[in-house]
């Protein structure tokens, strides 16, 4: 009884310690990433936080098992997707100065509020393809892995997104 | 069924990503040269999806930072859990200390005995209804047992006062017990109904009722 008592301490204050690393490697490429699906600050740090609290809690089970940033973009994608789909959409399509508006001052580049432009004009699957092969730097096999598909399907979606994409962008320019 | 244009579609998706080879890239534009779509997707091709994405991403400025909100997060939880096993655990020991109190003193066994007395059934709130247990009687009239009714309970009345031979009622008059009758009257307009169903009893066969005391199953032999 005492040594589970123990165990279950050393088990959590390991996962403490795991967690609090994985935090600080990784928090603000998820939460950026988290928020080109959700597209708002508070509700991106509120997922990501969601999804360091999962890995805390699978962690304080067992903290021997390998947690690497792959789980954190899977669980990361899916609950952002569960989130879309519970609001049905990302929301309007907002003019660029509002959209703007979420964003920093400093973060005004027309380069980051066009790609965000673009980025919204997608449907969640090709948007998550999109974002672990570019932005969180996966390739298409591990994209396939982390969202439970096929490569050759992660790379028709990137090529569709892109399709989507270009034409967002001819609109706006 | 695949898409037929999907392969070129894949294709096209892995030169984007510079993930083909030299055969996928001269695949793709063996079949571009005919195909309108993929001639325009293969104009996205100078400027690679991933590099512009990365480029961006490098210009952006927001530093989300949330490892202490987590920290807190995680220790709040620690210290709820720890609460609450606290409590439960606290809450079993004076459990125990009370069930061991009460035992000790003998309040505990006190109150199991109380559980054990016979209930007293109070009738109208103020009168005690007492339960107790008779010997059965057994009733022979004319060699024909178990009569019914308030015709039943006439002849028991006959018997116990003329009939009943002399040494069992010196011997004890909780023998036939005049209780045992008392309930088939309980539904007097029923029994009445029964009654009337019967022919009338004449006292030439009163006289001839014999009581027969049975001695009841569920109580121990009388020692002799
Ligand atoms: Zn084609």
């Amino acid at each position: 009884m005492e040594n589970v008592f123990v165990l279950g301490v050393d088990n959590a204050l390991e996962a403490e310690a795991r967690i609090e690393r994985l935090v600080i490697e990784h928090q603000a490429k998820l939460a950026r990433y988290v928020r080109r699906f959700v597209n708002d600050r508070e509700a991106a740090l509120d997922l990501t936080q969601d999804v360091f609290f999962a890995a805390y809690r699978m962690l304080k089970a067992d903290p021997s098992r390998p947690l690497t940033a792959g789980w954190l973009y899977k669980t990361a994608t899916n609950h952002a997707i569960s989130l879309l789909r519970k609001n049905k959409r990302r929301g309007p399509t907002v003019p660029l100065e509002e959209l703007g508006s979420s964003f920093r001052l400093d973060e005004r580049s027309a380069e980051s509020l066009d790609l965000q432009r673009a980025l919204d004009a997608l449907p969640s699957e090709q948007l998550a393809c999109v974002m672990l092969t570019t932005y969180a730097g996966y390739s298409s096999a591990e994209a396939a892995l982390i969202l439970g598909s096929s490569s050759e399907a992660v790379r028709q979606r990137v090529c569709r997104a892109t399709r989507t994409m270009r034409a967002a962008l001819g609109a706006t320019a | 069924m695949k898409h037929p244009h999907g392969r070129f579609e894949a294709l096209a998706g892995a030169i984007l990503l510079d993930e083909a080879t030299a055969a996928d890239r001269a695949e793709f534009a063996l079949h571009a040269e005919s195909c309108a779509v993929c001639r325009e997707d293969a104009a996205a091709f100078t400027t690679p999806l991933r590099g512009s994405v990365e480029a961006v991403a490098q210009s952006e400025t927001w530093r989300p930072s949330m490892t202490d909100e987590i920290l807190e997060r995680i220790h709040e939880r620690h210290t709820k859990r720890t609460r609450f096993t606290i409590t439960t655990i606290g809450y079993a020991v004076v459990a125990s200390i009370v069930l061991n109190v009460a035992f000790v003193s003998g309040f505990g066994g006190r109150a199991i005995d109380a559980l054990r007395i016979t209930p007293r059934i109070a009738y109208s709130a103020t009168q005690p209804i007492r339960i107790e247990h008779r010997p059965k009687v057994a009733l022979v009239v004319n060699g024909v047992s178990a009569l019914v009714g308030p015709r039943r309970a006439a002849l028991a009345a006959v018997a116990r006062k003329n009939i009943r031979p002399a040494s069992q009622a010196a011997a004890s008059d909780d023998i036939g017990p005049p209780d045992v009758f008392d309930g088939l009257r309980a539904d007097e307009s029923g029994a009445r109904n029964v009654a009337a169903g019967y022919p009338p009893v004449c006292a030439a066969d009163l006289e001839r009722v014999a009581v027969r005391p049975e001695p009841c199953r569920s109580m121990p032999a009388e020692r002799r």
